[in-house]
């Protein structure tokens, strides 16, 4: 049962390995909704528990291309990355894993990282147990999204640099016109990985959902104040814009 | 901000609470803008706040150092896309890493500050900007891979930050773990 929490197979030799029957790059939100139940909202990435653990899944950005800048050609709901925290993180041993199939990477404050480039499998491990699996496209493909396979070690390592995890929102300092459309933004030292996801009180969000900043439409809400949360993976913030009176 | 009542009760139960005959606050049974000053006081001899990561820190962001042996550091990520951004940033990096900086002897540590806190009446506020998976005091706990260390640091500074901040959050809104 663990073994099969962790592991998947590869679904052909250049094909990712799988984690229950999701493959990075082959399967689609529409996979993800029909085997798992979940991920049915449009955000570009979606969180949710299973009985032994906890997993992130991130989704190809809009046919733009803006969000993880991959070809035009792949369908903007390809499953780009698994991210399984385990409840109960359990050694490569046991979970069938062998570490000469892997590189290592020293992370920081005594983690180190585990990549099997061939299979897309990155693991990042504590005091010789697994803690996080990231199941990303095999090396075959990282054609795709070349900048964002760029370095499968960058999936486990910290992305806050600071030693208290948090990130800065800013929202506009003076007060937005009514239909005025404002910028706020995210910052935060490292690239991730995963996706910013925003949440407004209200008003419509135009563009970057998903990216460090957002185009917020304040039509329709004059002397409103309009709250923006990002949340990036546990860590969330939040700032307020203001919207003059008409 | 050190100066306001709210901040300088918050900083007052948890320095009594982790100074110890050992490892005494320093200044003795100062405040977080008696550390502040002392801090900024070392002298010239070196820079007070670096981009480096330095050695000898905890891997991460971290204090550096010692601020009685005068040779006290705070790493502050380079996380701006702009100066005023910059600036938001480096005054709440340099809040937090103060009440580290607050042992004369040795860093309090993540740890400490968070039973500190978890042992106090601000304990009950850990509902508001943690959630259960990510608080290391409940049962409920997950580390999703963090460390303890991280998961303590989650746990003091997000309260720390209610009362002790450079960057106010919306009401009803504040920092949050999830």
């Amino acid at each position: 049962m663990l073994a099969l929490f962790f592991l998947g197979a590869c679904a052909t030799d250049s094909a990712a390995k799988a984690w229950r029957g999701i493959i990075p790059l082959h399967s689609t939100r529409e996979d993800v909704v029909r085997i798992l139940n979940q991920c049915r909202s449009s955000d570009p990435s979606c969180e949710f528990t299973v009985d032994d653990g906890f997993v992130h899944i991130e989704f190809s950005g809009s046919a733009a291309g803006e969000l993880h800048q991959c070809e035009r050609g792949l369908h903007p709901e390809t499953v780009l990355l698994i991210e399984v925290s385990p409840k109960a993180p359990s050694t490569m041993k046991k979970v069938g894993l062998n570490k000469r199939d892997f590189r290592t990477v020293e992370l920081l404050q005594g983690t180190k990282g585990y990549v099997d480039d061939k299979s897309g499998l990155v693991l990042k491990m504590y005091e010789e147990k697994i803690v996080q699996l990231d199941y990303i496209a095999a090396l075959a493909e990282r054609s795709l999204c070349p900048s964002y396979y760029a370095s499968p070690e960058s999936f486990v390592q910290e992305i806050f640099l600071s030693h208290v995890p948090v990130i800065y929102v800013t929202c506009p300092s003076s007060r937005a016109r009514p239909g005025e459309t404002v910028t706020i933004s995210a910052d935060l030292a490292r690239q991730p990985k995963i996706s910013f996801l925003w949440r407004v009180s209200a008003g419509q969000i135009l563009a970057g959902q998903g990216t460090r900043a957002i185009k917020l439409d304040t039509t329709g809400l004059a002397g409103q104040t309009i709250v923006a949360t990002v949340r990036l993976g546990r860590v969330a913030a939040s700032c307020e814009v203001q919207v003059a009176p008409k | 901000m050190l100066a306001q009542r709210d901040c300088t009760q918050f900083v007052q139960t948890v320095l009594n609470a982790v100074s110890s005959n050992s490892n005494p606050v320093y200044p003795a049974n100062g405040s977080l803008t008696d550390v502040f000053e002392s801090f900024l006081a070392q002298g010239n001899n070196h820079s007070l706040l670096t981009r480096q990561n330095p050695p000898g820190g905890w891997g991460y962001g971290s204090p550096v150092g010692n601020i009685k042996n005068g040779d006290a550091v705070i790493y502050s990520p380079n996380v701006g896309s702009t100066a005023a951004i910059q600036l938001m940033a480096d005054a709440d990096t340099i809040i937090a890493e103060l009440f580290h900086f607050a042992g004369r002897r040795n860093y309090y540590t993540d740890e400490q500050l968070a039973k500190a806190v978890h042992n106090s009446k601000y304990g009950s506020e850990a509902d508001s900007v943690i959630s259960p998976e990510a608080n290391i005091f409940d049962k409920r706990y997950q580390a999703r891979g963090w460390t303890r260390l991280k998961a303590y640091s989650a746990y003091f500074h997000y309260i720390q930050y209610l009362h002790c901040s450079a960057v106010p959050q919306p009401p009803g809104h504040p920092r949050h773990i999830g």
